[in-house]
């Protein structure tokens, strides 16, 4: 985030969520973490073993409404081959240009209630990623499940690579799937423990 | 008898730009431990400059080896077992955050003060160092 005002924003949206418990149905209504993990796999019909794991997503959810902040810094996926690491970096997603993506959106339907059911409850998140410096509507499937006083969410899904202008060139196209496949788990505490 | 030299120096150089071209390809991430640091931030400070202008910290940062000093708030773990070592900056939602890398000790927690060295990667909710070492630890 680039812009002076975009992080003014930003944090404008935090302090929202953060700081505004009082209209909260919830004695304890925001939950946060800033080490979700994010992990994604894009081989090819030639396998190279091309996957990563970032686990330096941020992410702060409030309990009351079911707001989801989710920001990730790109140049944190680790992979085992530097020269892989360097490429991702350099020629597809220009960390150097953009370097986080986010995720802002809302567990459709959402209600507390669901925070008093025991077990993986499945839910339906919507909102705008943005990713490249590309915003797009998504819609994704996830659970959502309370263990030990957390919030768990997880959630598998696909990323086309050119919905979010990430060009693949010819020589390597047999090496990199179109779609990557990203798995997340963000275990949620509290905010402020 | 001259051709034959040829051929064997010509087979030792295949052989040596091989091992070079698979080196390459095949090669990790250079160790954190025998880097040096771009820069050497205080904890506190270094949070305060990307409030002020982050813009200008990241064009500063980004992709630079940076080592951080400051007393560590919370040891994170991940559901892998990736461990993250959070900084204290003052301020309640922004720390530093650092990834460590895989075999690095978990520090003890309390006034210890950690020098931990790492790629700086982005400002989310903290600022991120990604691939990090501990330098020293100190009462």
């Amino acid at each position: 985030m680039k812009n002076p005002s975009k992080r003014i924003a930003l944090y404008s949206a935090l302090g929202v969520i953060l700081l505004m418990g009082s209209i909260s149905v919830h004695a304890q209504s925001k939950y946060m973490t800033r080490n979700g993990l994010i992990r994604f796999e894009a081989e090819g019909p030639i396998k190279d073993d091309i996957k990563a794991v970032n686990n330096q997503g941020g992410c702060v959810f409030d309990a009351g409404t079911g707001d989801i902040l989710f920001k990730i810094p790109i140049k944190s996926f680790v992979f085992k081959k530097a020269l892989m690491q360097e490429h991702f970096n350099e020629n597809y997603m220009e960390s150097h240009k953009f370097p986080t993506a986010e995720l802002k959106g809302k567990i459709e339907g959402y209600s507390g209630a669901i925070l008093q059911k025991s077990g993986i409850q499945p839910v339906m998140v919507s909102g705008k990623m943005t990713l490249h410096g590309v915003t797009r509507d998504i819609r994704e499937r996830g659970t959502l499940e309370v263990k030990e006083g957390k919030i768990l969410l997880r959630s598998d899904f696909g990323v086309a690579l050119a919905d979010y202008g990430i060009n693949i060139p010819k020589m390597v196209e047999d090496k990199l799937a179109k779609v990557a496949q990203v798995n997340l788990s963000i275990d949620l505490a509290p905010a402020g423990q | 008898m001259k051709n034959f030299l040829r051929l064997i120096l010509a087979i030792i150089l295949l052989v040596i730009a091989g091992f070079g071209v698979y080196r390459y390809l095949w090669r990790t991430n250079d160790p954190m431990n025998g880097q040096k640091a771009d820069y050497r931030v205080l904890a506190h400070e270094w949070v305060e400059e990307f409030k002020i202008n982050e813009q200008a910290a990241n064009q500063k940062y980004l992709g630079r080896i940076v080592e951080a000093k400051g007393v560590v708030r919370e040891v994170l773990r991940d559901s892998l077992g990736g461990m993250s070592v959070i900084l204290e900056s003052g301020d309640a939602f922004m720390g530093v955050n650092c990834s460590m890398e895989p075999g690095e000790t978990a520090p003890s927690q309390g006034s210890d003060t950690l020098v931990i060295r790492g790629e700086f990667s982005a400002v989310t909710l903290d600022v991120n160092m990604t691939r990090c070492v501990m330098v020293s630890q100190s009462k």
